[in-house]
């Protein structure tokens, strides 16, 4: 309980969120899928698009359309801030972060951040080559796709922690097990560990079901005063607490990971203590977790590099039941990116704030006051506290 | 003067290395994720730590399924505009 880092005070809410559904096949633009999350995020909180005063959002490589574009579309507000991140799956928490910092200021008061992509049927974040000098080492000798770099990552985690494929799969099978209360995830069908452990390895230590699934999609979230929250139709999710970190020499681009020590503790070990401390929380307070996972080992790493579970312990914990929706934990409450399908960590933070709200469903943890949601998977990313109005 | 991307100097210094270390981590691709190598796999990328000290990435041709720890030495292989660096396991060392 060592609150050293003053934080927001607490000003700050998410009040909504919006999202398309997830296709392999949108059959339309991005500024439309972004227009469709935006405004149904709005309404889900009880305001109107005039209302919009700044947006925030992140696009890898051109693959999504600006926040004055999005503006123009809907005939928002006039904007008062604006953030269009060049960043992958590290930017969501940050973008929250940003937003209640921004109402906080009181240079805005209704912030949209939203993720808009036709992931599957555009351009594929996941074997897409980045420009710069990064690569030049990479790309010819066949090493040029995400899984690869996270795999390494894994393979070497997985060694120095004492775990296993066992523990992968069961991250694989609790999430999927959620995915059947959700009606937005694209993967559904049960899994249990025997089925997991049959499959082949696409890149080993992955296999199939080890892997996000790459969609079309939209979702976003409303970010505005507490006060102002509190007069909006759902609960407000307070922003307690965010943070963004990169180690040292986090690399030219995120495949490029050889000046990384230590490829065993991502982003969450970097973060763990300002992240908790702004909170005023401890690790045994948290009653959710929303673990970034493009791939199943970034959950253990998570749980782990939070200080949620001790090192080599995630998988035991998971295993054991923990992430369930009855157990100590409940973890990736709506599927994850494994299961619902791959916002890039947007979905992530969503599926955060509909637990604070209480609005999850047949799916709702039963304690739900302070929700801890991370965005990221390697050497940069951010992270997010959200508690009830407590 | 150019400048390093990976440390802005603008001095170099080349250090010859002995070509061998040890696989600090690695990935086995068995499908074409990669665009462009399906005709390779099922192959294996190593993070390969030198007994210099620093780390490079390479291939490594060796039985599968390789193990972490396990001691590597450089080969070199040409291609039609460059020359590959990748690694076969030491006999030398287990």
């Amino acid at each position: 309980m060592t609150a050293t880092v003053r934080g927001p005070d607490r000003s700050a809410a998410v009040a909504g969120v919006g999202f398309t559904p997830f296709s392999r096949a949108s059959r339309c633009s991005v500024l439309s899928l972004a227009a469709e999350a935006v405004a149904g995020a709005v309404e889900d909180a009880g305001l109107r698009l005039q209302d919009v005063d700044a947006m925030g959002s992140f696009m890898v490589s051109d693959d999504s359309v600006p926040c004055v574009a999005v503006s123009t579309t809907l005939g928002t507000g006039a904007l008062r801030s604006v953030l269009d991140l060049q960043l992958g799956g590290q930017a969501p928490c940050h973008l929250v972060w940003q937003a209640a910092q921004t109402v906080t200021r009181g240079d805005a008061e209704v912030v949209v951040v939203y993720r808009a992509l036709n992931g599957r049927s555009g351009a594929r974040v996941g074997s897409m080559q980045f420009a710069g000098m990064g690569g030049q080492y990479r790309y010819p000798i066949g090493y040029g796709a995400y899984l690869m770099y996270v795999g390494m990552w894994a393979q070497r985690f997985l060694y120095e922690t004492g775990q296993g494929p066992e523990d992968l799969g069961a991250v694989a099978v609790s999430q999927r097990t959620y995915a059947q209360a959700n009606e937005r995830a694209v993967r559904r069908q049960p899994l249990e560990l025997a089925e997991y452990l049959s499959e082949p390895y696409v890149v080993d230590p992955f296999r199939r079901s080890d892997c996000t699934v790459e969609v079309d999609g939209a979702c976003a979230v409303v970010v505005t005063s507490l006060e102002r929250a509190r007069d909006l139709p759902h609960p407000p999710a307070v922003v307690a607490s965010g943070c963004y970190r990169a180690g040292p020499r986090p690399g030219l681009d995120i495949g490029d990971h050889l000046l990384w020590e230590d490829y065993t503790r991502n982003y969450t070990s970097w973060l763990r203590d300002e992240l908790f401390g702004r909170a005023g929380v401890s690790q045994e307070d948290v009653d959710v977790a929303e673990i970034y996972d493009c791939f199943t080992s970034t959950v253990l790493m998570g749980l782990e590099g939070l200080g949620l579970c001790e090192r080599g312990e995630s998988g035991a914990f998971v295993r054991s039941g923990g992430c369930a929706l009855d157990g100590r934990l409940p973890t990736n409450t709506g599927g994850g990116l494994l299961s619902e399908g791959y916002l890039h960590g947007m979905n992530t933070v969503a599926e955060a704030v509909l637990q604070v709200q209480g609005r999850g469903g047949p799916r709702q943890a039963p304690r739900h006051d302070v929700v801890v949601v991370t965005s990221g998977a390697l050497m940069d990313g951010s992270a997010l506290i959200l508690t009830t109005d407590r | 003067m150019p400048r390093c991307p990976w440390c802005a100097t603008r001095t170099f210094e080349q250090v010859e290395s002995a070509g061998r270390g040890v696989v600090y981590s690695f990935v086995t691709a068995h499908l074409a994720v990669s665009p462009g190598f399906g005709a390779d796999l099922p192959y294996t990328v190593a993070t390969v730590e030198l007994d210099e000290g620093p780390r490079v990435l390479g291939r490594v041709e060796s039985p599968l399924p390789l193990a972490i720890g396990t001691g590597v030495v450089a080969q070199f292989r040409d291609h039609p505009s460059w020359t590959e660096l990748y690694f076969a396991t030491d006999p030398h060392r287990t």
